[in-house]
């Protein structure tokens, strides 16, 4: 009788002791030894550096079988997964559906868990990743905006390279016309300056520069029929207009191919424009030794200004291993899967033959980007060209701005961007392109808050 | 002789649905059925199955919180009915799809019967040669028309305008110009008019030699010839073409998307290449508004059925059918 009463007791232990362990395991998921089954979506295989950090976030979920199948977001897709109940554990998509999905309730806060990492990442890429108070993933890249200034044309037109500047819109305009080239039949030869209006970044950071915010800060007030909005449209169209106009711009800008070996540099089609920062990589690939500078996108005072863009990772609310989820998406964002990617890409770089330019690995892990520069990038460089390129690049972050998070999604951007596409087709007038716009983005936003 | 007709129309046979009952004591109408099972299997699964649910979807909320099992789907009577009239972009689509019809549907059925007419008159071997040569655009993947319009029409720097240069006509920008987009579409829908003018061109094949002989005995020029006796004679197959042509018009999505909506593309937001089936493609996948789109695809439904309709009336007087076809 006492020896069952003792191993009645034991029993007892055991089970509050293994209760006490699950409690304490849901309690402090980031502490959990991660187990089970992940299946991520929109991160399969891709490039070097995708691979690497994967590799790296693999090692770290040891034990964890993982499945990564789609190599991007695709929405169609994710909304075909959630309705068939095959949900998938955690995913990685633009930073600007996040909110949209927070907002419908599809995706999970993860306020608990990343609360220990989440001051390495940057404050504009994670209000990206917070709605209505909630964080909801975390950051991945962190693409940023510089001007990108084809030298070559800069010498060949006798423009000096402090020349390439947005400080001064007078002198800019100057500028773009000096460098725009026509051949006898009157089509371009060459863009001066394209001030990418219409591109995913080009309205709102011209918004900026002529002091504007096409949102407000909590992302439920659409304020896209300001008159910095209409001054940015103002300008740009000018500079468009002086270039030839919208119709032999954009056929001539169609012809450019800006991911190959005859890119716009090397077939000197282009003067300098603003762009994302991945396009460095690009073309130091493609054509190291094509004359190429970076210089800040300024306002009117001097002041530097950048849009920061990119992927973020995120849990769904049906993730059925979150803890494995929220394990791997700090890993693959952490300092050392970003270094580890980053030394293997060097080395790859010098290895080949002739050897390649490093332009660096920017990130939304500002820890991350500090290390990579100085630990990896300040190892060899990657040219004296695009060594002076990354100096550019890595202060750029600290200018950058990011569109706080909207519950409109897509329809946000679309509004606006449908709007300048009617203004530059000379389809409506630049206030009446810009109201409408408002109206759709607004109605938009409270269809969907 | 009357007794017989008195005694048929006092006694009736079995009726139709005990007829068609009766027929499954025999096997071979159990294979019948089993043969054409996938098709009907394929049809009750894959076109009717999301047709009851998209009509029923278009008076709910549905939407990513309903697809996820987040909230319940709810019942918001014709909303989204109503909503068609005061979204604004619904009209730009409809417009936009009715002009690009206007234009590609006819000019495609015109270009098909010219090529068919040509193809008739040469030899075996060459029309042969170069019925495979107008057909290959027909089996071009409408991707790859898509890019292919981009190249081929972008302004001076296309092939099309290079080749103008040469008959000194300078082109318009076919790709830029809002007033363009549509009329190039339909040169590349008329460019892939292979498919047209294989059915024309078996109709033409149809009409009997005699019509002609006697034509000709009674005087009548080539011309009138076409007039009077091949197109009433080819008639059923230029309804046909007509007909899924307008289907066809009223769906366009792929090659315009491709040229003007990818995400590689400045135009993403063109409005002058927003057709229908885009604009209900954006707001199911893009703004994740699903009960709308259904309601916009039940009414491009209830479109395509009028004009049809339209089509059938107006074209009765016009088309002749051979034989007991028409009764």
């Amino acid at each position: 009788m006492e020896g069952r009463k003792k191993r009645y007791a034991i029993l007892l232990v055991v089970a509050a002791a293994f209760a006490a362990v699950i409690a304490g395991t849901a309690g402090a998921r980031t502490d959990a030894r991660s187990a089970g089954t992940l299946d991520i979506y929109g991160y399969g295989p891709g490039d070097d550096v995708q691979e690497n950090r994967a590799t790296y976030a693999a090692q770290q979920l040891n034990g964890v079988t993982i499945k990564r199948e789609a190599p991007s977001f695709d929405d169609q897709a994710f909304l075909t997964r959630l309705a068939s109940g095959n949900v998938p554990d955690l995913v990685r998509m633009g930073r600007p559906s996040l909110a949209l999905y927070a907002a419908k309730g599809v995706l999970q806060p993860v306020d608990q868990c990343v609360a220990g990492v989440k001051s390495q990442y940057r404050k504009g890429a994670m209000r990206a990743m917070t709605y209505h108070g909630h964080i909801y993933g975390l950051p991945e890249f962190t693409n940023q905006v510089t001007m990108i200034v084809n030298t070559q044309a800069f010498k060949e037109a006798g423009v000096p390279l402090k020349d390439a500047q947005t400080k001064n819109l007078g002198l800019l305009l100057r500028t773009a016309k000096k460098l725009t080239k026509f051949d006898s039949n009157g089509n371009l030869t060459r863009i001066g300056f394209d001030p990418k209006i219409d591109s995913g970044f080009g309205f709102p950071l011209w918004v900026k520069y002529f002091g504007g915010n096409v949102i407000s800060n909590d992302g439920l007030h659409a304020q896209i029929n300001t008159h910095a909005a209409v001054r940015a449209l103002n300008f740009t169209t000018a500079v468009i207009n002086a270039e030839g106009g919208w119709n032999k711009f954009v056929a001539y800008r169609n012809t450019f191919d800006f991911f190959g070996k005859g890119n716009p540099l090397v077939k000197d089609q282009l003067g300098f424009w603003p762009m994302e920062s991945f396009i460095y990589n690009v073309f130091a690939n493609n054509s190291p030794s094509q004359g190429i500078a970076a210089r800040y996108f300024t306002n009117a005072k001097g002041g530097p200004i950048s849009v920061f863009s990119g992927n973020g990772w995120a849990i769904p609310k049906a993730s059925s291993n979150p803890t494995a989820a929220c394990d791997y998406m700090k890993a693959v964002t952490s300092v050392p899967a970003w270094l580890y990617a980053g030394e293997k890409r060097l080395n790859v770089r010098k290895a080949a033959n002739p050897p390649q330019a490093f332009t660096g690995l920017y990130t939304a892990n500002t820890v991350a980007d500090k290390k990579l520069y100085e630990d990896v990038y300040h190892v060899t460089g990657g040219g004296a060209q695009y060594d002076s390129v990354v100096k550019y690049l890595v202060n750029a972050s600290k200018y950058g701005f990011e569109l706080p998070p909207t519950p409109a999604g897509a329809q946000f951007s679309n509004a606006y961007n449908s709007a300048v596409q009617r203004v530059l087709t000379g389809q409506q007038s630049i206030k009446a392109a810009l109201a409408q716009a408002q109206k759709e983005a607004q109605a938009a936003i409270n269809a969907n808050k | 002789m009357t007794s017989v007709t008195a005694s048929s129309t006092t006694a009736p046979g079995p009726s139709r649905a005990r007829r068609w009952l009766s027929g499954f004591r025999e096997k071979e109408t159990w294979t019948a059925y089993l043969f054409i099972f996938p098709w009907i299997f394929g049809f009750l699964v894959l076109t009717l199955g999301p047709m009851v649910f998209s009509a029923y979807y278009s008076f709910t909320n549905y939407g990513v919180e309903q697809v996820a099992g987040i909230e319940k789907t709810k019942t918001i009577g014709l909303h989204n009915y109503k909503q068609l009239f005061h979204d604004p972009y619904v009209g730009t689509a409809l417009k936009n799809t009715f002009e690009y019809g206007l234009m590609m549907v006819p000019a495609r059925i015109i270009f098909a019967l010219v090529l068919a007419l040509i193809l008739m008159r040469v030899g075996e071997r060459t029309g042969g040669f170069f019925r495979t040569i107008f057909y290959i655009p027909h089996i071009t993947p409408p991707v790859a028309i898509g890019v292919l319009v981009l190249t081929l029409f972008n302004g001076p720097y296309g092939l099309v305008n290079k080749a103008l240069r040469l008959i000194h006509v300078t082109g318009p920008y076919w790709t830029t110009s809002p007033n363009w987009i549509k009329p190039t579409i339909a040169i590349m829908d008329i460019w892939a008019c292979g498919g047209t003018m294989v059915i024309l061109l078996a109709a033409l094949y149809g009409v009997p030699r005699h019509l002609y002989e006697a034509a000709s005995m009674d005087g009548a020029s080539k011309v009138r010839q076409f007039f009077n006796v091949t197109l009433p004679m080819i008639s059923p197959a230029l309804f046909f073409c007509f007909i899924i042509l307008t289907l066809a018009a009223l769906n366009q999505f792929t090659v315009a998307y491709t040229a003007f909506f990818n995400s590689g593309n400045a135009s993403t937001t063109n409005s002058a290449a927003l057709f229908y089936a885009i604009y209900l493609f954006q707001q199911a996948f893009r703004y994740f508004n699903l009960g709308f789109a259904s309601a916009m695809a039940w009414l491009l439904f209830a479109i395509s059925m009028v004009i049809t309709g339209i089509n059938i009336f107006a074209t009765k007087r016009f088309v002749f059918y051979q034989g007991d076809a028409k009764k």
